[in-house]
């Protein structure tokens, strides 16, 4: 957390730390806005409105004072951190990516262990196959992925993680921030389908594992992957299986059968459920 | 005995010229290593795109004199300080006194560009920066050699003379 309060300016580091870290899922600043920490029970918002050096403060930390080395995940609209969190940019596109900066959205990545172990068994019933998670944004897809790949990982299967945007390992000083467990490889950034066919090629993974399937050219890979007997495991945004029709992109992998299984989560006051369903 | 004296006198005299001849080209050889220093930055921000602190250790690192100074503290203080890179590197600009006003100036400009913006305009303002140090590095030169064979001849004649009107 300590890490986290550093990407402030020391006074808005200050006011933070009056509330606690630890279940803040994300804090919003906004160029003359107060300061809002969102939980999964409300948000708070803090008595001090966001100043445009703030946000030059936060995004001169958070790229480890580099924005040239973090130009292509500025053209997209990202950040992400030596700690795993991600932080969301909002400004003016230019052809070399943003300018003149007005929000950020600092997602606070939260390990929660053993979140997923009461599903393995439903989901090793007979045999790991390509499993989707799926839920709205912020529901925790991402931190449920994170500790099925660690208790997989300890329970003998090698996997193999494309963490396109650092925020399920958020390998930093090349030793991953996250437990995931004593088989696990990691490929940061680039692609999904590029790490997945290098993964696939030189690994020999058992499980590869995806946050968020969204271009055309994964399916491509997951395809290949599966068509090799490797198991997947990938999250999808959407309130449940059902919606997942309605995307052309899912709709294809659902008609092939690739995924046979999907982990349903539902927020609701603050408390999460699971719901294994078979496809 | 006052040959000794005399001899000692004009010793001294013109090792006072030759002090403040080497501290004249102190400068542009400063300078010069500065320049150095800024092109393996260039190289480093816009072709390597290395992240600012391991172009700093790095740079640091190979350089010598100020350079090396400057680099290694800006990228030491950036570990612990809470001040943005511009402030950090502009403290430690302001503590190289063997360079000048104009070109302690010209540094601090660029450190407001340095992890800023993309590459290429980092480049520029690294590009400008050289452009400006090399400028100064000539005028330093110019004025070092200029001035130098005159602060040599200058304490050799001074001691000269006094030796005779003394002894």
């Amino acid at each position: 957390m300590n890490e986290i309060l550093r990407l402030f300016p020391p006074s808005v580091a200050k006011a933070i730390q009056h509330h606690p870290l630890d279940l803040t899922e994300e804090i919003r600043c906004r160029i003359g806005q107060p300061y809002v920490l969102c939980t999964s029970t409300g948000e708070i918002s803090l008595s001090i409105p966001a100043a445009p050096s703030d946000l030059d403060y936060i995004l001169e930390r958070a790229s480890n004072y580099s924005m040239h080395a973090c130009e292509t995940q500025l053209r997209a609209g990202y950040l992400h951190t030596g700690n795993g969190c991600r932080i969301g940019v909002c400004g003016t596109i230019t052809e070399t990516g943003l300018r003149s900066i007005s929000s950020l959205s600092i997602r606070i990545p939260h390990a929660v262990h053993d979140c997923a172990k009461p599903l393995l068994p439903e989901l090793l019933h007979d045999g790991l196959q390509s499993t989707w998670i799926v839920s709205p944004p912020g529901a925790g897809k991402t931190t449920l992925l994170r500790d099925l790949i660690r208790l997989l990982s300890d329970d003998g299967y090698r996997v193999s993680v494309a963490d396109e945007r650092g925020e399920l390992a958020a390998v930093c000083d090349r030793k991953p921030q996250f437990d995931l467990g004593p088989r696990t490889d990691v490929m940061t950034g680039g692609s999904k389908h590029r790490s997945c066919f290098m993964l696939l090629r030189s690994m020999n993974p058992q499980i590869l594992a995806f946050d968020e399937i969204t271009a055309p050219e994964d399916i491509a890979a997951m395809r290949y992957a599966a068509g090799c007997g490797v198991a997947l495991l990938a999250t999808a945004h959407a309130a449940n299986v059902d919606s997942l029709q309605t995307r052309p992109l899912y709709r294809e992998l659902l008609c092939e059968k690739i995924f046979r299984k999907a982990v349903e989560i539902h927020l609701e006051n603050g408390k999460r459920t699971y719901r294994v369903v078979t496809l | 005995m006052h040959a000794f004296g005399a001899l000692l006198l004009i010793l001294a005299l013109s090792g006072f010229g030759f002090i403040r001849t080497m501290d004249l080209k102190q400068r542009p050889r400063e300078l010069r290593m500065m320049l150095d220093a800024m092109t393996l930055l260039r190289n480093d921000i816009v072709s390597r795109t290395l992240p600012l602190p391991d172009a700093l250790a790095h740079v640091g690192g190979t350089c010598r004199g100020s350079a090396r100074t400057l680099f290694i503290s800006s990228k030491d203080k950036l570990g612990s300080s809470t001040q943005q890179f511009a402030s950090v590197w502009s403290d430690q600009v302001a503590q190289l006194s063997v360079l000048s006003r104009e070109d302690r100036t010209v540094l601090c400009q660029l450190g407001a560009h340095l992890g800023q913006f993309d590459a290429q305009a980092q480049g520029r303002a690294i590009d400008a920066c050289i452009s400006a140090l090399k400028r100064n590095e000539a005028q330093a030169s110019e004025y070092a050699n200029q001035y130098s064979r005159l602060y040599t001849g200058l304490g050799l004649t001074l001691g000269a003379m006094l030796a005779v009107i003394l002894y």
